[in-house]
């Protein structure tokens, strides 16, 4: 099977999905040329070990490769879920750094594949990614700092809630409000922000 | 848990923030079949699926992609490592044989002296040409790896396509030739509930040194490629192909003549088309 000389940029990354499945490596080529640097940028984010982030990414690429027969029925916007996949691995290797112990409190891969997240109310189809990340950071800075550091730590730790309130020292029913209220707060922002897009 | 009390917990769900026994708790009512929990869910969703922008890209190194390809092929880079094993290790024990020998000879007698230059003279002598005949086997090492693995490549091919022909489930689709090549003709082998297929084409001219001839499937409108393929001196082409259960939903097959390497979609006049 040769590679495709042409018009790569716009094959979509559902198409490319299925060319994985189909056992093609032109298309894992252009899916890692085209989200490698966002997957690598949220990695090195969370882990702070650029090392560590490449042994996940490429452990994510291969699980792709593996799977892509699987994944190929999702629809939308791949990049959203291979973000949370990339993600979900860092927690993992955060935790086993620091030897935490193990718990699933990300969501699994099973699940998420069976999540048609076009199907959520995401701002994604409309908003470029660079301006979405200016985006994102305003929507983050707007919250109150209570409110803001307890999802940080959630996300880009993995902490649970109640590993958050003895860190921060705050009771957990506490810190279960502020994450609530922020992460409302925050869903309504996402809402009116892809209202305005639209 | 209550249901009122479950659904306050599903921001923190989304943010994979709840403790084991809460997340349980939660997956369970929604498995339950509670529908405002799961549209919750898909709303809240959206909220961890855009923090994970709030990063800036940043390249990896290029290496990485490289690893990564290699890795794709397994049994070719294990083939390889395997090598490199052997190979270090015969470096590895001619070096201790080297050794052993010297040792042996550091404790002669000066009266052995010259005797002792001469042998080391003749040792070296030896030794070089010990060490050029382990050059060229290393080389024949290597080379005959590299016939294992493209042997075995071409048997599992073959295999593959056997299992194709063996299938119960197999299709037999005719191709015609059309266009430019109304003398040729092709047969695809489609084993749809093992997702592999065989291709056979006949007659068909070599193609120009800047073209490839390309397979498409054809799902509704929409062609989908199946891989290139060359043609022999008799004009005969095979190729081996898998394809994906949304696939099952085929409707025909066509050979056009692309650029080398071939196109995401065709391009070029149809040379075979078949419908099944």
């Amino acid at each position: 099977m040769g590679k495709p000389n042409l018009d790569i940029e716009s094959v979509s990354d559902v198409t490319l999905f299925q060319e994985m499945a189909r056992q093609k490596p032109w298309a894992l080529s252009a899916l890692y040329d085209r989200h490698a640097s966002r997957l690598y940028g949220l990695a090195v984010k969370i882990l702070k070990d650029e090392t560590i982030a490449q042994d996940v990414l490429q452990d994510l690429f291969l699980y792709l490769w593996q799977n892509a027969d699987k994944f190929q029925q999702s629809r939308g916007q791949p990049l959203a879920w291979l973000m949370i996949l990339c993600r979900n691995r860092c927690i993992d290797q955060l935790r086993s750094r620091e030897k935490r112990q193990r718990r699933s409190t990300t969501i699994s891969d099973d699940v998420l594949r069976n999540l048609k997240l076009d199907e959520s109310e995401s701002p994604l189809e409309s908003v470029h990614y660079n301006e979405l990340q200016l985006k994102m950071n305003a929507v983050l800075n707007s919250l109150p700092e209570e409110q803001k550091l307890p999802i940080q730590l959630a996300f880009y730790r993995g902490l649970s809630q109640s590993e958050i309130a003895s860190e921060l020292k705050i009771p957990l029913g506490t810190i279960k409000t502020r994450i609530r209220l922020g992460m409302q707060k925050l869903g309504v922002l996402l809402k009116e922000m892809s209202n305005q897009e639209s | 848990m209550e249901h009122e009390e479950l659904k306050l917990s599903i921001p923190a769900y989304c943010l994979g923030a709840l403790d084991e026994a809460e997340r349980q708790a939660l997956e369970r009512h929604l498995k339950d079949g509670c529908d405002e929990c799961q549209r919750l869910v898909m709303e809240m969703l959206a909220v961890p699926n855009v923090l994970s922008f709030a990063s800036e890209a940043h390249p990896p190194p290029r290496k990485l992609k490289e690893r990564i390809l290699t890795q794709i092929q397994p049994a070719k880079a294990r083939v390889a490592s395997a090598a490199e094993k052997v190979v270090d290790r015969i470096e590895e024990a001619t070096y201790r044989a080297l050794q052993k020998s010297r040792r042996r000879w550091m404790g002669a007698s000066a009266a052995l002296a010259f005797a002792l230059v001469v042998v080391v003279f003749l040792f070296s002598r030896e030794s070089a040409i010990l060490k050029k005949n382990l050059k060229a086997l290393e080389s024949q090492l290597q080379f005959n790896e590299q016939v294992v693995i493209q042997l075995q490549m071409e048997l599992e091919h073959r295999q593959q396509m056997i299992n194709v022909f063996q299938s119960d489930a197999v299709k037999l689709v005719d191709l015609k030739g059309t266009g430019p090549t109304p003398q040729a003709s092709g047969n695809v082998y489609w084993d749809p509930e093992n997702d592999k297929a065989v291709f056979c084409a006949f007659d068909l001219p070599p193609a120009p040194a800047d073209k490839d001839y390309q397979l498409w499937m054809i799902r509704g409108s929409e062609p989908i490629d199946a891989g290139v393929f060359s043609i022999d001196a008799q004009g005969k082409g095979l190729s081996f192909f898998k394809t994906i259960p949304e696939d099952r939903e085929l409707s025909a097959f066509a050979v056009t003549l692309e650029p080398k390497g071939g196109l995401p979609k065709p391009s070029g006049a149809i040379h075979l088309i078949g419908t099944i």
